[in-house]
């Protein structure tokens, strides 16, 4: 069948090569990434998404690994985070901001982190490239926003209700 | 009372309204409609957003077989594959056609034609490769491919079809006969003959059927349909090897889809009301990708590829090759001064109208109607008048006839007998079909055609090329050197008396060659380029624009690993030189972290620069490189010997 999936055995054997054939040294190491600096704003519950472009700098096949520090980092998600590019492919990855609902209007900072590491032995060294993301929590929350709405015509309502009842006591007055 | 009553409900109401309004306003929408899913669903869009990201700068999704898979699911999403690409790197499409001489087997070939014809390409000819005469050299006269195989004639037919192969054909009527010869007691189908039924097989035998132009409720197809429903189980999804999983549910749905049925419908669900939908989407990861099985995501694009087709309801092929209606000809239009216009038509049936109103339909491809279609592409405009001898051609772009001259037209340079509305193109003789261009002259009778010949259409900067100019003779129908006639070329040039003009020209240039001479038609035009040909004559006041663009921050280090050697307690190793390079737009703030299995071998001892490894920082500024020296102190009471590992990151971010 076409689309019948390799077997166990080529599952097992397909990393070790790549192991095999990325353990080979390489003469230089490196990494290219854009934006060098990143500004996310959502509400709370609100998305924002933004690309990083990863390059490959070296001389071969590299892995490479995505993330975020200074704390929160729950509130992004990165696709894919880790991943593996040919000498100077490039790869888009996709930074998905969403703060929860329960977080209050406030900025922070964080780091988006790339960071590329040969297998070689002894003392590796490796390439990382981090990039300041200021994230911006804008007002209220979208469901704040809703019940506030709903909060106002309730009230409208009161309002129109009790108009009708005082002008019904003045009229039998 | 009443009033009070209705005041009191109307107040109810609103009250009520008012407490539904937030609860509403929060609810959110139900992304998925009823089957099929379009692209503005969510499973789908995200589903291709993966795919997406997932494309490397080749143009390439995942292997080479996956990357045909994702071109049909694009198309199928109705997106241009050509425009699936990161950045200005090759389009998915250019991969497939850039690696197209690695596919090798039928199926190979299959999947290839199914992709091509899904991207509007030809098969016939996609990256040098001819594929729909590969498979059809596999037919051994009753079915495609290895005789012990049915797969391959599932999707042999399929990609047969897609490819505009008559559902007449014997290759197609053989495969199927042999298909449906081997169709199991159950209905169903598998890989090979006299193998067990399985899903995904008999999906793909239905869809052969049905492309090759078999009715769904013939009785190989419900019969397979059936069996098909009885591998379903509870969760809806198709049974393979003990479970369901997204490709053979993508499968079982597409053939579902191909038989016009509904997949979701009561008919296709499961005895707890799931169908086979439901079941797929369970494999659906948060990122809009698709697993093979809960347990295994293996080769997720090529599942998320299948998937995409199957939510949109658009079984394989996901599309066919149009047979070609019409004939197709090269028109070239010479007026007084100049040519009008040239290129390529089509034409099949035309309706011309003359200058009064005159409607006239013709049912074949005429001569006049390919002068239609030309002044359909061109924009330009012409006239035709209905006269005792039938339609003539007035005006051309506004030149009308005076004194002599006219419009006239040769094809394939031979004048023919029958007016251009008369002239039936690959039918009418002289000259003999096929007839590969038409030629409109304003010109008086009896002028003959000249016609251009280069002996090097590249020629390098300052090498020779030769121009050679010929006129056709009517009366023996050969072609003889015209001498003194003008080649236009960089400047003008004239022909000795063998018809030749030698021709140098010292810079990169792309001109146009082509000649005139009083009392002869004008040529036709050649292009040369000379080297790189990036200039054209009297373009040289333009400014062309170039920019490449360099990522924020890009760095490289060398070496990248150090072997500090022996080393013992209290020994310092040898200085080791790392140099960074900033290839970058900004200048580079570098720091550095380590880590180590080395019982803090590394994280205690390693020093750069004379200073520790965490207060080390250092600037490399655009365009520069920084050398920094490497040092390893053993401690004096470190206890593990052998190999000791660790990694050392140099850290950049904008300086500023």
């Amino acid at each position: 069948m076409l689309h019948r999936l390799p077997t166990k055995a080529l599952i097992i054997i397909l990393p070790v090569m790549a192991l095999l054939l990325s353990a080979s040294s390489v003469l230089a190491f490196g990494i290219g990434i854009t934006p060098g600096k990143m500004e996310f704003s959502a509400r709370p519950g609100g998305t924002e998404m933004q690309t990083v472009r990863v390059i490959n700098q070296a001389n071969q096949k590299s892995e490479f690994q995505v993330y975020v520090e200074g704390g929160n980092e729950g509130w992004f998600t990165i696709t894919p985070c880790e991943f593996a590019l040919n000498a100077q492919e490039i790869k888009n990855v996709e930074i998905l901001f969403a703060p929860p609902l329960t977080t209050p209007p406030k900025e922070h900072d964080f780091s988006i982190c790339v960071v590329s590491v040969p297998p070689d032995s002894n003392l590796s060294i490796g390439a990382g490239v981090k990039i300041p993301a200021h994230v911006q929590i804008t007002g209220l929350p979208a469901i704040a926003i809703q019940w506030w709405i709903a909060s106002v015509v309730i009230l409208a309502i009161v309002v129109v209700g009790l108009l009708a009842l005082w002008r019904r006591k003045a009229r039998h007055a | 009372m009443i009033g009070k009553i209705i005041k009191s409900k109307f107040l109810s109401l609103l009250l009520a309204l008012s407490l539904l309004l937030p609860c509403l306003a929060t609810t959110p929408a139900m992304a998925a409609g009823p089957y099929p899913y379009s692209t503005g669903d969510s499973e789908v869009s995200d589903a291709l957003g993966y795919l997406r990201v997932q494309q490397g700068s080749d143009g390439s999704i995942g292997d080479f077989a996956t990357s045909a898979w994702a071109v049909m699911s694009i198309a199928a999403a109705g997106e241009d594959p050509n425009n699936w690409q990161v950045g200005s790197n090759p389009s998915i499409v250019d991969y497939l056609a850039t690696n197209a001489g690695s596919a090798s087997s039928i199926n190979d070939y299959s999947r290839m034609i199914l992709a091509i014809v899904a991207t509007s390409e030809d098969p016939s000819n996609f990256g040098g490769v001819d594929f729909l005469s590969l498979l059809q050299s596999a037919y051994d006269g009753s079915q495609i491919g290895d005789s012990s195989l049915l797969n391959d004639d599932f999707w042999g037919v399929m990609a047969l079809v897609a490819g505009g192969e008559d559902s007449t054909s014997a290759i197609i009527q053989d495969s199927i006969s042999f298909i449906r010869t081997n169709q199991n007691g159950d209905g169903g189908w598998s890989w090979g003959v006299g193998q067990d039924s399985d899903v995904d097989d008999t999906a793909a035998a239905i869809m052969a059927l049905i492309a090759s132009g078999q009715s769904p409720n013939s009785t190989p197809v419900t019969d397979a349909l059936a069996y098909i429903k009885s591998t379903q189980t509870d969760n809806g999804g198709f049974e393979s090897w003990g479970s369901t999983n997204s490709a053979t549910d993508s499968w079982g749905i597409d053939s579902i889809a191909a038989a016009g049925e509904d997949p979701t419908s009561a008919g296709w669900q499961s005895g707890l009301g799931n169908d086979p939908v439901d079941d797929l989407l369970t494999f659906q990861n948060a990122d809009g990708s698709f697993n093979w099985t809960q347990a295994t995501p293996s080769n997720i694009a090529l599942m998320t590829s299948y998937a995409i087709t199957a939510l949109l309801g658009v079984p394989y092929p996901v599309a066919v090759l149009q047979p070609q209606q019409g004939v197709t000809v090269d028109i070239r239009i010479e007026g007084q001064s100049s040519t009008v216009w040239s290129g390529t038509v089509t034409v099949d049936d035309s309706t011309i109208i003359d200058d009064q109103g005159g409607q006239h339909n013709f049912a074949e491809p005429t001569a006049l109607g390919a002068l239609d279609e030309a002044s359909q592409l061109g924009g330009f405009p012409y006239a035709v008048q209905d006269t005792a001898y039938g339609l003539y051609i007035y005006s051309i772009n506004g030149e009308e006839p005076a004194g002599m001259a006219g419009w006239m037209y040769r094809v394939d340079y031979v004048s023919p007998m029958v007016g251009a509305a008369d002239f039936i193109l690959d039918q009418t003789t002289p000259p003999s079909p096929p007839h590969q261009e038409i030629l409109f002259t304003y010109s008086e009778w009896g002028q003959a055609p000249l016609k251009v010949e280069v002996d090097n259409a590249n020629p390098g900067v300052g090498d020779i090329f030769t121009v050679t100019v010929t006129e056709y003779d009517d009366d023996t129908s050969t072609w003889s050197p015209t001498a003194s006639a003008t080649v236009h070329a960089d400047q003008d040039y004239t022909t000795s008396q063998d018809g030749t003009a030698a021709i140098t020209i010292n810079s990169n240039m792309t001109v146009e060659v082509y000649a005139q001479k009083d009392g002869y038609i004008r040529s036709n035009h050649i292009t040369v380029v000379v080297g790189d040909g990036s200039a054209q004559p009297g373009d040289e006041k333009d400014l062309s624009m170039k920019a490449h663009i360099i990522p924020a921050i890009s760095f490289s280090i060398s070496p990248c690993n150090i072997n500090f050697g022996d080393l013992g307690p209290r020994d310092t190793s040898d200085p080791v030189t790392v140099t960074l390079t900033n290839e970058g737009a900004w200048n580079l703030s570098i720091t550095t972290t380590v880590t180590d299995t080395a019982q803090d071998l590394y994280v205690e001892g390693l020093e750069l620069d004379n200073v520790k490894w965490d207060i080390f920082s250092t600037t490399v500024m655009r365009d520069d490189t920084a050398n920094c020296i490497a040092t390893l102190t053993v401690p004096e009471d470190y206890t593990l010997t052998g190999r000791q590992d660790g990694t050392l990151i140099f850290w950049a971010t904008d300086a500023g």
